[in-house]
């Protein structure tokens, strides 16, 4: 038997209209409109049309948690086996509505969910958890193309087996990597890229760079005597017998401890378990990373307004990039919440 | 720079009465091995055991794997300033024995915590561990030694090395005599021959290599003699690396190649491969990692790419051992080729986590447009369940925390013998889910 398919349309591929349809209110028809009528063709019988959802690109957007509720109990009401969004190519508006569709049916209803899109359309930027996505060409000129991708796509999810690689199976990468061999070893695969370089050969590295994100730093505290300072650090200092286990090495956890009423970090009470500099001196006397009885003489002598009752702690020895940003957030929020003005980040 | 290796495959290794290579079969005389091993005034036990590809064992506490070398012609030695005087070597005839590894195992007395913890690492015969681990390919000669009371890890360590060497050469020593025998019992399998000759016309090529060396027990010995703390990039043939002047003396055993590794070093040996046909070779640059901050990464950065300048280079494969911040010296130096002209392609491990969901590479740089991936080393995996175990009873993670060894356990190759290079070595790669 088929298996049902809910399909996500704009209003303009809905056949409501272009640009001046946007507002458009959300409605539902029967049945494939426009485009999902040769999705169904390049489903070739596995599947069907149900239903198709239609929702101006502006009336989306504008109500956009009123819309995906009424999205997500429609879809619920023609028990789909698989939703299917778009394609939306390069349009912007309609690529982020079908991602959200797509993330919110697919999470809600547990099905298997896809959108189509051109890959710099914005919709097309990692989530958190991550959508599938079949990459299109720019304009409706690809249409047959598109649909021909994503109805693979749409078969092979519906299947149950495992997907390949997103350039194997025909979807835009989810920012998961996994291992394989090669059969080939690296030596070899490199020799031939730089040969290929030099040669002027459009060559593929294996890994992209990621842009790092650039810290602009902050103006100075333009008020340091009514100041409220933070320590926060990378380095491990932890009260002696890591009562949280931040993990010495690739931390994923971090802490924060008092140091309200404290002169100084007693030596002894605190040491240092990151796994990646000398921490010798530290052991010794924590105040050497964490100089909190400096911070108390700046106290007395009202340089600083004062110092904030806690400090923050992680590890940074092979700390990854992913996990430092979250973590980062996540302590910047309760600086924040907290009322800290500015934050001295002792690093290793 | 003229260097001839024939190699002679060793293709079943096993006590005998005498020790001795005939048709492939390596023998071993037990006392006579044992007696090249002893060592009172350093190791209060020491076994020594012969493993076999397939076989079920685990190894724990593995410290090194040595390929059997001997020179035959020329000057120096094999493993200069380790196993003889420091000596430029690289040139004349060296007898290699393949498919056969001297493998230590053991504990330093007093493995150092923090900064300078050293890393157990293990290998499986057997299993899907061992595509991940060094030495698991070979036929080892496995020499689990302790140390006596109150030695000092240094003296530990060379003691071990040194054992390993000595039993390493007469194991090679196997070979002498052999191809002028007139009843010739074996002759070579191949006769490889090194030598840069004329390659004009074609890309000049240098690999940089990134070597770990970042205290005692974490160390990489060239001509015998640690790196150092103050080591500045330099240049070394080729040759000199197959005849062994890098010996592994670290004791972070999965960041690390072994010394049977930096022998065969997979780069070195393809570039030679390629020389003269689409490539030509100018020769090896030697640089260190964990450099303490971010003015000496740099600076050893710019050092090396003027070196590969000067050699005339316009291309550059660059190579690593270690992880964490060496990572940034490493990309600094595919910064400095670049700026420089000189193409730089790089293979780098990927640390996305279990999952594979985060950021890959610790640092980067605009400039490393070309990188070849080794996989992601902390992708997880499940290894076979050993009917036999050497080298030690506990089961170490690299985070610290222990197992039962005699389980089939779930590791990455943070875990393994040589794991990062040796998921480079066989083809490992990831690819976008």
């Amino acid at each position: 038997m088929a298996f049902r398919v809910v399909h996500y349309l704009n209003q303009f591929y809905g056949g409501i209209g272009g640009e001046a349809q946007a507002d458009a209110p959300f409605t539902v028809r029967e049945g494939p409109v426009g485009p999902g009528r040769r999705l169904e063709q390049a489903l070739g019988g596995d599947g069907r049309i149900v239903a198709t959802l239609i929702c101006g690109d502006n009336a989306f957007h504008e109500r956009r948690d009123e819309a995906l509720a009424k999205i997500v109990a429609a879809a619920r009401e023609w028990a789909p086996d698989v939703l299917v969004a778009g394609p939306a190519f390069a349009s912007g508006r309609y690529g982020l509505a079908c991602a959200a569709v797509t993330a919110r049916v697919g999470a809600e209803l547990r099905i298997p969910a896809l959108a189509g899109m051109h890959r710099d359309n914005p919709g097309a930027q990692p989530l958190d958890p991550p959508i599938y996505i079949v990459p299109t060409g720019e304009t409706s000129v690809e249409m047959d193309a598109a649909l021909e991708g994503m109805a693979r796509l749409a078969r092979k999810l519906r299947s149950g087996q495992p997907l390949g690689p997103a350039a194997v199976d025909g979807y835009l990468p989810r920012g998961i990597r996994r291992n394989m061999r090669d059969k080939r070893p690296a030596a070899a695969r490199a020799v031939d890229l730089l040969l290929g370089r030099l040669a002027g050969a459009a060559v593929e590295t294996e890994l992209p760079i990621e842009v790092r994100d650039r810290v602009a730093p902050p103006p100075p505290v333009a008020d340091l005597a009514h100041a409220t300072i933070a320590l926060v650090t990378e380095a491990g200092v932890v009260p002696k017998g890591n009562p949280d286990g931040i993990e010495a090495a690739r931390a994923t956890r971090w802490a924060r401890y008092s140091i309200e009423g404290m002169e100084r970090l007693r030596p002894g009470d605190y040491e240092s378990i990151h796994g990646g500099y000398d921490n010798a001196w530290v052991n010794q006397d924590a105040n050497r990373v964490l100089p909190v009885d400096a911070l108390r003489t700046m106290e007395r002598e009202r340089m600083i307004g004062r110092l904030h009752p806690e400090y923050f702690v992680t590890c940074g020895s092979i700390g990854n990039p992913t996990e430092m940003r979250r973590m980062g957030r996540e302590i910047a929020r309760e600086l924040s919440a907290a009322g800290v003005t500015a934050v001295i980040l002792p690093a290793t | 720079m003229r260097l001839e290796m024939p190699a002679f495959t060793v293709s079943d290794l096993e006590w005998g009465s005498e020790t001795a290579l005939a048709g492939g079969r390596l023998s071993l005389n037990r006392s006579e091995v044992d007696a090249l091993v002893r060592n009172p005034e350093a190791f209060a036990s020491a076994q020594v055991d012969i493993v076999r590809p397939g076989e079920p064992v685990r190894l724990l506490n593995v410290i090194d794997a040595v390929m059997p070398l001997v020179k035959v012609a020329g000057d120096s030695c094999a493993y200069p300033g380790v196993a003889g005087p420091a000596v430029t070597a690289g040139s004349g005839v060296t007898h290699r024995l393949d498919g056969v590894s001297v493998v230590t195992c053991g504990v330093p007395p007093k493995p150092p915590t923090g900064a300078q913890s050293t890393k157990p690492a293990f290998v499986d015969m057997f299993g899907d561990a061992a595509p991940y681990c060094d030495a698991s390919d070979t036929r080892n000669v496995v020499i689990v030694t302790s140390p006596v009371p109150g030695l000092s890890n240094e003296d530990y360590d060379s003691a071990v090395r040194d054992a390993a060497h000595r039993v390493a050469r007469r194991l090679a020593e196997t070979t002498l005599g052999l191809r002028r025998e007139p009843k010739m019992r074996r002759a070579p399998d191949a006769v490889e021959t090194f030598e840069l000759g004329p390659a004009n016309g074609l890309p000049r090529t240098v690999c940089v290599m990134q070597l770990m060396d970042q205290g005692p027990l974490i160390r990489t010995l060239l001509y015998g003699h640690h790196l150092g703390e103050d080591f500045v990039p330099t240049l070394i043939h080729p040759n000199e690396l197959l005849d062994g002047a890098l010996v592994n003396a670290n004791h972070r055993s999965c960041l690390k190649q072994s010394t049977r590794m930096h022998a065969r070093n997979p780069v070195v040996l393809e570039l030679y491969r390629r020389h003269g046909r689409d490539a030509a070779l100018a020769g090896v640059i030697l640089t260190r990692g964990s450099n303490a901050n971010h003015f000496l990464k740099e600076r050893s950065a710019q050092y090396a790419a003027n070196l590969a300048a000067m050699l005339g280079a316009e291309a550059a494969v660059v190579i690593m051992e270690d992880t964490g911040n060496s990572v940034t010296e490493y990309m600094f130096t595919i910064r400095a080729l670049e700026r420089r002209g000189i193409r730089a392609v790089g293979v780098a491990h990927e640390l996305a986590g279990t999952l594979g969901d985060n950021s890959p590479l610790l640092d980067s740089v605009e400039e490393a447009t070309a990188l070849i991936s080794s996989g992601n080393v902390d992708e997880l995996f499940q290894t076979g369940r050993p009917e036999r175990l050497l080298g030690g009873d506990v089961f170490r993670y690299y985070s610290g925390t222990t197992a039962d060894p005699h389980g089939a356990l779930r590791v990455s190759a943070m875990e393994c013998f040589c794991g990062l290079a040796r998921m480079a070595a066989a083809g490992f790669t990831a690819v976008e889910y």
